[in-house]
């Protein structure tokens, strides 16, 4: 009888023991459930699927759930900030932007990520092998303004998006160019070759407006090396306050002015809409243009080969100077993407909270970046022969853009992904996102580096007023100097100009600036 | 009735006549070239060639937005809000009217000023989603029904199309035995048509257009109407076009379609309120 007794104690004892043991081993035995504000889209091919790729992942590596909460990229700001200050608002942000994320800091309902470094190893050993300034770096970039983190931002595989594109098939039947390798290196060859195209083709207007609806200077303001706000000069070093003030920004508004009187820029371009573009590049009106690389060369070529099956579109490895003797500069992207950032709430408790350090410390690792790139073998892509992936038929890649987003199945934009594989950006965009960084670099070239400016709340609602007066002015005399409303030529009207500028605040504004350059930025 | 048959009266016939089909053409001529974009095929409009008359006929667009159901389900949706929203408007807005026009009412005209005082002044928006949430509204249709179920604007219109109605006509109800509801019910609403349609048909078309209110009190974006699906299509698409990642073959015409198909119930439904929106739109401005 005692015998049995203490058998069966033995027995009540291991048995009491057991799930201690297991969850010792299983980390992630309590199932968790997160709400999240995700930042979606209704574009069809883009709104996420139910029980996606990734809510089965979450599940099965991390016993996890998240309870999206789908919100329209058009109204996301807004909705949340409502979340926010109603109360009601959810454990974790997906996909937000670096400046709502700061902005939500300061009520001090988001956790900063500082705290949690040590549990974010493979995050932060992503961003030092990646960057050049590595994880401090990076985190002084983004940080708020009382310099925490509170969003994790992503590798930008690429260096440089815009370069110039020519419609090099029919410039060389027109004789006007030797090869699509001979295109202009300086602006007076491209002038030359823009005027040349107008004497050829009367109705023309080489120069092609851009299609998102940016400034008529776009590409022109990287070859006369001035920006259309603060830098440092690639060449000297130098801090330039404001370039829209300097002889550059002067010197190329003469040439666009040159060019809008000779009617090789679109009359019309401050009012012009995409599908105007769309519908002149289909018919033939444009033959030099300056725009995102990648897909846009796909659809430059699609759209004009209706009219014109031999317009050969390409894009440019090379930029153009208005002083090549000088050197070649180009506008090099941050190393970082901060615009579809993770961020924590204080909603979240400490079990939450672990799951998702583990969580997003994985989304750094190698496996991460395979599924959340390219999706699961067999569903989004399949392996090819020769080693290379390939996206299924109906999934978007650079031969069918409008196809289904992978992101719908995984839940991660392509920006949002930390460590996106430059396969499937070479599959979506094609080579030349990669080819273009890699050969301005080796060429030498020059760039702006990118600026963090990181002010206090006052401040900065300070020096954004400020900007916007400024802003406003610039625009509307640059606009006015390259339609020839006024003369930039001029002494006079220019120092008019610079007077208005002063007017709104300049020399205030461009202080602010030199003083945080000085202390945290030299 | 005599027709004036002066030269002048001729010319200002005319001039009215010739303003008149300008103004359509300033409405038709934009509702054709959306109805023939839509129709057309991508490529011909990308040529120019599209006008007014859709060229190289192709549904493809049409077949894309019912495949994939995020529109047809904006626009059920719409419909639901609109008839519902609507409902409850004018139930709450015709009650609200009627004791307001009667002169007997005690307080009429300190319930009147305080029911105008709304119109000058609102509460904002974060006070506005902080009342609908502690409701229990969030998410929900009726946070797109219940905050905005009188207009003051309208109430005062129907409260004084209701004030035209002869008192004589009450007071003899009232000797018959009639209570006020009867009243309401058997006598001011049935000689009120007019004002109720075109009431009604300005309620409707808010409910219809509406995109604001859905955008911040709907988080599911299966219950959002056709308007906010429409513009947060229109706001993607630009999106994705200004990042050169995608491409807008087709997008256009997606984009026109849907417009179209929203045209589409208001157009159906106002030929047979017409009248009554002719006659209604004018009560509310002249008295006795």
């Amino acid at each position: 009888m005692k015998k049995m007794a203490w058998f069966l104690t033995l027995c009540l004892m291991v048995g009491l023991a057991a799930p201690v043991a297991g969850a010792e081993s299983n980390p992630y035995a309590e199932p968790v459930t997160i709400t999240v504000a995700y930042d979606s889209t209704s574009t069809a091919n883009l709104v996420p699927v139910q029980n996606s790729l990734f809510d089965q992942m979450l599940l099965e590596k991390f016993n996890m759930v998240f309870e999206w909460e789908d919100i329209d990229s058009s109204s996301y700001d807004t909705n949340v900030r409502l979340q926010f200050a109603s109360g009601d608002y959810p454990d974790l942000l997906m996909q937000a932007p670096e400046a709502l994320v700061n902005e939500l800091a300061l009520t001090g309902k988001i956790l900063n990520w500082d705290q949690y470094e040590d549990r974010l190893t493979d995050y932060v050993k992503l961003f030092d092998e990646k960057t050049d300034g590595g994880w401090a770096g990076v985190k002084k970039a983004i940080c708020a303004s009382d310099g925490l983190v509170y969003g994790l931002p992503a590798i930008n595989p690429r260096q440089t998006a815009r370069c110039w594109h020519m419609r090099a098939g029919t410039l060389e039947k027109m004789g006007l160019l030797e090869s699509a390798d001979a295109l202009p290196a300086s602006v007076d060859d491209l002038v030359a070759m823009l005027e040349a195209i107008k004497a050829a083709n009367p109705d023309s207007i080489p120069m092609c407006p851009s299609v998102a609806g940016d400034s008529v200077w776009l590409g022109w303001d990287n070859a006369y090396n001035v920006q259309s706000s603060y830098y440092v000069d690639p060449f000297t070093g130098e801090y330039v306050p404001y370039g829209p003030a300097t002889d550059n920004w002067r010197a190329m508004l003469i040439t666009l002015n040159k060019l809008y009187s000779e009617g090789i820029i679109q009359q019309d371009y401050l009012n012009t809409t995409a599908d105007i573009v769309n519908s002149n590049i289909t018919n033939g009106v444009y033959y030099v243009n300056f725009d995102w690389a990648g897909m846009r060369t796909n659809n430059l070529n699609n759209l004009n080969s209706q009219t014109d099956p031999e317009c050969g579109w390409v894009y440019d490895l090379k930029m153009v100077s208005a002083n090549p003797e000088q050197g070649f500069t180009f506008i090099r992207e941050a190393p970082y993407f901060s615009r579809e950032m993770p961020a924590m709430t204080d909603k979240l408790t400490d079990t939450e909270i672990d799951r998702l350090l583990a969580f997003f410390n994985w989304t750094a690792t190698e496996e991460a970046s395979l599924f959340l790139s390219w999706g699961v073998e067999g569903v989004t892509y399949t392996t090819a022969a020769d080693g290379n992936r390939v996206f299924g038929d109906e999934f978007v890649s650079f031969t069918n853009p409008s196809g289904i987003g992978v992101g719908t199945y995984t839940r991660y934009h392509q920006d949002a992904i930390p460590n996106r594989s430059i396969d499937a950006v070479i599959a979506c965009s094609g080579t030349v996102n990669i080819e273009l960084g890699t050969s301005f670099t080796e060429q030498g070239y020059g760039y702006y580096p990118v600026l963090s400016f990181k002010f206090d709340a006052d401040t900065q609602e300070e020096v954004n007023m400020l900007y916007t007066l400024i802003n406003d002015t610039m625009n509307e005399y640059s606009n006015q100097f390259v339609m020839g409303l006024l003369d930039p030529n001029d002494d006079a009207v220019w120092n008019e100009y610079l007077d208005a500028l002063n007017g709104c605040g300049l020399q205030e504004w461009a202080q602010y600036y030199v003083d945080y350059y000085d202390a945290n930025l030299k | 009735m005599v027709k004036d048959r002066s030269a002048s009266a001729h010319i200002l016939g005319f001039l009215l006549t010739l303003m008149s089909v300008l103004v359509i053409l300033m409405v038709m001529v934009p509702i054709l070239n959306v109805f023939a974009i839509s129709f057309s095929s991508y490529e011909a409009f990308t040529r120019g060639e599209v006008g007014l008359w859709p060229v190289e006929w192709s549904l493809k667009a049409y077949q894309r937005i019912f495949s994939e159901g995020i529109i047809p389900r904006g626009l059920f949706n719409s419909v639901v809000y609109t008839l519902l929203g609507t409902t409850v408007n004018m139930v709450l807005t015709t009650l609200t009217a009627y004791p307001l026009s009667r002169s007997y009412m005690p307080m009429r005209k300190t319930l009147s000023a305080i029911l105008t005082f709304p119109l000058l002044f609102s509460g904002g928006m974060v006070p506005t989603f902080l009342l609908v949430s502690n409701l229990g509204l969030y998410n929900t249709i009726w946070a797109l029904v219940i905050p905005n179920a009188i207009a003051v604007y309208y109430l005062t219109v129907m409260r004084t199309a209701l004030e035209g109605i002869p008192a004589e006509l009450n007071e003899a109800a009232t000797l018959d035995g009639a209570s006020e509801f009867m009243i309401f019910m058997r006598i001011t609403l049935p000689l009120s048509k007019a004002t109720l349609a075109a009431v009604a048909l300005f309620y409707a078309v808010g409910h219809w257009n509406s995109w604001f209110d859905a955008s911040i009190y709907l988080k599911s974006s299966a219950k959002y109407p056709l308007q906010l699906v429409l513009r947060n299509n229109i706001l993607s698409n630009e999106a994705v076009m200004q990042t050169g990642e995608g491409n807008n073959i087709g997008i256009t015409s997606i984009q026109y379609a849907s417009l179209f198909i929203s045209m589409i119930p208001m157009m159906l439904v106002y030929p047979f309120i017409q009248k009554y929106f002719v006659k209604g739109v004018m009560i509310g401005s002249v008295k006795g």
